[in-house]
């Protein structure tokens, strides 16, 4: 299972998730929407 | 970066950019947990009034008005002295003013006209719930915190001293409470409301009543998760590890 987590910054209940995903092997990826740009299209929207 | 994501949780404490993230996301095929369409009830007042409304959910009578004129009119012909005014966007309780008086009322009113961005001009004025008659031990108001189907927490929120507001964020305080029939009933008839599937509702007793005064679509947790000593964040991820795995 993969999840996103869309953050602008690491607070105290990120951290509690992020714990909470690895205690259970979840993999996740951090979409911290300052770093972040969407290309827009029809065909596709790549993160 | 294109993940293949099984899920998307919105977790960004800026309303707008989480939300219109979201928005993308689901264009491209991903859950979002919430929807956009949450998100975007749940971010404005007067949307999530509407709802409520729609849902006979009871909420705290409300007024909307688009100038500082029609506004006082609101006040002083429905609401009464004293009334609250929010912004219809925000959240941890900033810019919402308690309007004791005609004095008051024009003053932040006149303030909001002219230093306020355009959604600050959307005049939401709802009545001031009095505590007058509760215990002096009840709370000032509840949060309950929804996954889905299931109110998994709820805690009591106390105003500071100086302060009508019971927002953690600028200083209020927290204990556990029990989940009666009537808290879970309203909780849940109000996340599905707002097509919430994880929420926190705010409730308060308003004459004998129980009122949903708003639905968070983005509920923080370190407040009622260290108030009730209950593992939220490990809650949110069972939910999503048996929902969507």
């Amino acid at each position: 299972m993969l999840v996103g987590i869309i953050l602008n910054r690491i607070t105290w209940e990120i951290k509690q998730l992020i714990s909470e995903l690895e205690k259970r092997h979840i993999r996740y990826i951090l979409l911290n929407n300052q770093k972040i740009y969407f290309k827009l299209s029809k065909k596709r929207i790549l993160i | 970066m294109n993940g293949n994501f099984d899920l998307i949780l919105e977790r960004s404490l800026s309303f707008l950019r989480g939300m219109y993230s979201c928005a993308i996301l689901e264009l491209k095929g991903y859950k979002t947990i919430n929807s956009y369409e949450c998100l975007n009830i749940c971010g404005n007042k007067l949307l999530t009034t509407l709802e409520l409304i729609k849902n006979d959910i009871p909420t705290p009578k409300t007024n909307i008005a688009f100038t500082e004129e029609s506004s006082i009119e609101a006040i002083e012909k429905e609401i009464q002295y004293p009334a609250i005014l929010k912004p219809i966007i925000g959240s941890w309780g900033r810019l919402i003013a308690k309007l004791d008086d005609h004095n008051s009322a024009s003053s932040n009113l006149e303030c909001r006209e002219s230093m306020g961005n355009i959604f600050q001009k959307i005049y939401y004025i709802q009545q001031y719930v009095k505590r007058k008659h509760l215990e002096k031990d009840a709370p000032t108001d509840i949060r309950v915190f929804v996954i889905e189907d299931e109110c998994v927490a709820a805690m009591g929120r106390f105003n500071p001293e100086k302060d009508f507001r019971s927002n953690i964020a600028i200083g209020g305080t927290a204990k556990p409470i029990e989940i009666t029939e009537k808290v879970k009933k309203l909780s849940l008839a109000a996340s599905k409301s707002v097509k919430g599937e994880i929420v926190g509702v705010d409730l308060m007793e308003n004459d004998g009543e129980m009122q949903v005064i708003e639905v968070n679509g983005t509920p923080q947790f370190q407040g009622i998760q260290t108030a009730t000593g209950k593992n939220i964040a490990g809650e949110i991820v069972n939910y999503i590890e048996t929902k969507y795995k």
